[in-house]
Parts: structure tokens; C-alpha cells; sequence
């Protein structure tokens, strides 16, 4: 049995803290639904969806309903759409609202999967698919999109890079009347991962089984409330240690509703994801941990040593916690959604610089962060290819999610509702990469990629 | 014999005359047993845990939950399933 100190920290981190699983997201492969005719294959497509994830919601609401904790979002993974849109030809948007109808459908939060892995080149699809990301995105409601430009193994495939900078800024001009909505539903990734539960990046690998279901923990609350009942003269590997314990418990909390959820769903349970994951309420940062920590400001110098080790003890409590970790697994710092990032971002605090600097020890990268609408697509472009880079040395995800803020200038603010949170644009600076981005080809992979 | 559930109930509040009274009339009307209860009165504070047996309840635990309180406005109740503890605090 529990002691009663045991029984009111659980109940203190659900009821006070925020403590609540971000997202319940279930994989699904689309290979079976491949058709020469893209209408037949949209068709299928619809049909497995809602035939395997119609429960979801309703499932997930109650196990969160039993347990009295909230499971925030519910989505939907798929295989990289450019497969299929290879598979047929034509117009990829018709996937792209194929996918949306059943996700409105079965009530989910967000699809992901409208995605292309270019890393080493293009092959059948893939190009069409890209092009047409802005449209789809513009088009759709809850479909979200990805594409992987570059990893350890291959290099960073720069002209994918380019296009990627001009395919960012097209998103956010055509949705320029709803607050540039569709730059925040597009990632570029590097070491994109394939069981990722967390959008806008999700998509389902071929290496996965025909479907799973997955879970992002959240819990920024929870660890920042436990800091600040620490002493203010508690050594760091002390706060590393609470960390630790924290981020254990909060694991076992995603392990257990996730695999209660996909049992009865009748689907194999897939993994947790040990991300500390941000919302816009108050009380849920990423940031107000690291102030906690001993930051005056998320920003100040010192911030990305107080990362780097608050991500670690994330990582090291929570494997411990779950017989299948998995995802992006760390601490994410998206600026727009994380109450603390607002803060300093409006203060000036926080530069895209030091966010760089960051995303260097923890996952995943530039998220969530609105840039001057002039922005050209060779700096976008530059931002991706500096990212890329960071993550192809260094073994791990990056990405790029950046909301070019069309008619706004630095110091307004663009607000997208909901988790996605709102945000002051960010300085950039202003002198030309053109050069370098316009030679395009390919960064070759990097020595640690040798490792056989 | 099916699988026993258990959930943890605790009430925290000023201490009033029938609160263990009208908590353990809920639980009953719920169709749930109460295995083992804590309580104490200190300051004028009243505490109580009560672990319940849930696995033929007539109602969900959320739903219980809302009926304590609703008979107990004012003290904090909570109803969680033993699950949450054990998955939090045993390895």
C-alpha cells in the first residue's frame, strides 16, 4: 500500500501541476491502401483510418476519464504520403484532404504523415509532394506535414534545403488571412524519427508495424513545482536528481495509460516519448523550469547548461520508467508555446540565436517560432541548413518550424489558438546566404557517419 | 472471480459533523466497498484516506468523485484509481 505522502504528491501533480499526456497518437501504415488511382487509394485510405482509430477518442477520454488525468490531443500518424503519391501520380492534395476528412471524421486533434524523406535525393513523388505542401496545408484543417532533408548517414540534401526555405514561406503567404497557420503545421527535419507521437513532425516509418499506438507524456509543470520546493542553495546533480525521479513518475503515468488504451483498442502499444512538452498555460514551461533552476530569464547565458542537463535527467528517469522509449525523447523549447519562451521572446531575453545554441542539447530544434514576414526563402532556407547541420553532427533530431509572419514586422505578434500558443516576432539578421543556398547539391555525410 | 479494482479517495477540508458519514453513503450508493480508511481531525482540519474497492461500481470514478462533493461542497475531494499510485510510486 502508499503512504499518504505518496498518495498527495500524485494527486498534487495532476490536480495542481498540469501534470496530463500530451498526446495519445496512433501509427498507421497506408502501404496496404497504394492504388495506381489515386481516388481508389484515397478511398482506402479513409476506410483503414476509421476503421482502426474510429475508438480512438472515445477510448482515450475514457482511460483519461478512469484515471482522472487529461489526454490532451489525439492523432493519427501515417506512412510518408509521397509512397503513395509516387505510387499514382497526380495531385497529392487529394491525400492531403483524404486524410483530413478522416481525421474529422474520428474527431482526432491533428494527422501527420503528409511527408517526404529526401535526405539523399528524390525519387517518384516526392518533388510533386513537396510542391504541393502550401496548397494541402491551406487547404486541409488538421493534416500536418514533414519533410527530412538531411541525416547523419546521407549529408544534408541542400537542394532539398532550398526548396523547402521558398515551400515555408508559400505556406505561411497562403495562409497569411489565418494568422499563417499552415508554416506551423510544416517541419523540416534532419534524423527525422520514425515513431515520433508529437506533430507537426509525426509520421508512421515503414520499419513500424501496420499500426501502433503511441504516447507524448507532458509535465512541465510538475518538474518546475518539485524544483521550487528544493532549497535555492541545492547543488545542480541534487536538482538533476529530483529531475530524474520527477520525469520516472511522469513516465509511468504515459506507460500506463498508453498501454491500457492501445490494449483496448486491440493495437500494439508503440512507445513513450520522454518529451517535457510545453503548453500555453500558465504554469506548463519549459522555460519557468530553467528559471527555476537559477535564471533570472530563460535566455540569460547559462541557459543552455541548465538544458542540456534538465533534458539529460529527463531522459535518464524516464527510460528507466518504460519498457519502450522512443520518439524525440527530451525537452522541447517551441517558443509559442511555452508561456516562459513568450515571456523572454517579448523581453528580448531569448534571441533565435541562443534558441540555436539550445537546440543543440536538447531536442528538437527552431520550433514554433515566428520570423519578420519579409523574410526571404534563402534565409529560411539558411535557418534550415544551420539546423540541419546541428543535427547531423551531432547524431541527433533537428528541425525547423518557423512561421514567417506575412505583413508583420519584428515586435508584433501572430496568435494560432489552442497549443500551437501565440508569439512576438523574432530578429533575424538580415545579410544574404543567396550564394550558398542557390549552389545547391548536397553537404556530404560527416565522418561519425562511418561508423561500421 | 473478477480481477479486484481499487481507487484511492481522500477528502481534505475544515472539519464538519457527518463527513465520513455522507462520503461512506456515496461509496454505498455507488455500489462500491470500502476496504481500509485513515482519518483524523487536526487544527480543525479534517484528513481522510479511504481505499474502495471499484470493480462492480454502478458509476465511473469521476462520477463519484462529483457526487462526494456535490454532498460536501466546500472540503477538496479526490478519487483516483489505485492504478496511478502503483504505476507512480513502485517500480
Amino acid at each position: 500500500m502508499f503512504n499518504d505522502k505518496d498518495v498527495m504528491e500524485t494527486i498534487s501533480m495532476i490536480r495542481d501541476n498540469n501534470l496530463d499526456i500530451r498526446t495519445n497518437t496512433m501509427g498507421i501504415s497506408l502501404l496496404d491502401c497504394a492504388d495506381t488511382d489515386a481516388d481508389k487509394a484515397c478511398t482506402k485510405i479513409y476506410d483503414k483510418i476509421c476503421r482502426l482509430a474510429g475508438n480512438l477518442v472515445k477510448t482515450a477520454d475514457s482511460v483519461g476519464e478512469k484515471y482522472g488525468i487529461p489526454i490532451v490531443n489525439k492523432r493519427v500518424s501515417v506512412t510518408p504520403v509521397s509512397m503513395l503519391a509516387g505510387i499514382s501520380g497526380g495531385d497529392p492534395v487529394k491525400y492531403a484532404k483524404a486524410l483530413d476528412r478522416a481525421a474529422h471524421e474520428i474527431g482526432i486533434d491533428f494527422i501527420g504523415g503528409y511527408s517526404a524523406l529526401v535526405q539523399k535525393g528524390f525519387s517518384a513523388g516526392d518533388r510533386e509532394l513537396i510542391d504541393s505542401i502550401p496548397r494541402a496545408l491551406a487547404e486541409t484543417d488538421l493534416v500536418c506535414s514533414s519533410v527530412n532533408i538531411g541525416s547523419t548517414k546521407a549529408g544534408i540534401n541542400m537542394d532539398a534545403v532550398k526548396l523547402m526555405g521558398q515551400k515555408v514561406r508559400e505556406a505561411s503567404e497562403l495562409t497569411a488571412d489565418r494568422q499563417c497557420i499552415g508554416a506551423a503545421k510544416l517541419v523540416v527535419f534532419c534524423n527525422a524519427v520514425e515513431d515520433n507521437p508529437f506533430m507537426a513532425g509525426a509520421f508512421h516509418g515503414v520499419g513500424e508495424a501496420d499500426h501502433v499506438l503511441s504516447v507524448g507524456v507532458s509535465g512541465p509543470g510538475v518538474v518546475r513545482s518539485v524544483l521550487a520546493a528544493m532549497p535555492d542553495d541545492a547543488p545542480l546533480h541534487e536538482v538533476a536528481e529530483t529531475i530524474k525521479k520527477t520525469a520516472f513518475k511522469i513516465t509511468r503515468v504515459g506507460q500506463l495509460v498508453g498501454s491500457e488504451v492501445a490494449s483496448i483498442l486491440g493495437t500494439q502499444f508503440g512507445i513513450v516519448d520522454l518529451s517535457l512538452a510545453p503548453t500555453p498555460a500558465i504554469g506548463d514551461s519549459v522555460a519557468h523550469i530553467l528559471e527555476e533552476i537559477g535564471l533570472e530569464q530563460c535566455g540569460a547565458h547559462g541557459t543552455t547548461a541548465a538544458l542540456a542537463m534538465l533534458n539529460d535527467a529527463v531522459k535518464k528517469g524516464g527510460v528507466m520508467a518504460s519498457s519502450s522509449v522512443g520518439g524525440l525523447s527530451g525537452a522541447f523549447i517551441p517558443v509559442s508555446e511555452d508561456d516562459g519562451m513568450i515571456a523572454a521572446a517579448r523581453a528580448g531575453t531569448l534571441s533565435i540565436e541562443k534558441l540555436e545554441a539550445m537546440t543543440a542539447v536538447c531536442s528538437v530544434g527552431l520550433d514554433m517560432i515566428v520570423i519578420p514576414g519579409d523574410t526571404t526563402a534563402e534565409v529560411i532556407s539558411a535557418i534550415i541548413a544551420d539546423e540541419a547541420a546541428i543535427g547531423m553532427v551531432n547524431s541527433k533530431t533537428t528541425a525547423v518550424r518557423v512561421i514567417p509572419a506575412i505583413g508583420l514586422k519584428e515586435g508584433e505578434e501572430l496568435n494560432f489558438g489552442g497549443l500551437l500558443g501565440f508569439g512576438p516576432v523574432m530578429k533575424l539578421r538580415s545579410q544574404s546566404p543567396a550564394k550558398m543556398i542557390n549552389r545547391g547539391g548536397r553537404i556530404p555525410a560527416p565522418l561519425q557517419s562511418l561508423k561500421n | 472471480m473478477e480481477k479486484q479494482e481499487k481507487a484511492i479517495l481522500t477528502v481534505v477540508g475544515k472539519n464538519e459533523i457527518g463527513i465520513l458519514a455522507k462520503v461512506a453513503t456515496a461509496v454505498a450508493e455507488a455500489h462500491a466497498s470500502i476496504v481500509q480508511v485513515s482519518q483524523i481531525v487536526m487544527d480543525e482540519f479534517f484528513t481522510m484516506n479511504m481505499h474502495i474497492e471499484v470493480s462492480s461500481m454502478n458509476c465511473s470514478i469521476h462520477q463519484l468523485e462529483e457526487n462526494i462533493k456535490a454532498a460536501l461542497p466546500g472540503v477538496e475531494v479526490h478519487v483516483m484509481h489505485e492504478n496511478i499510485f502503483t504505476s507512480m510510486h513502485s517500480i
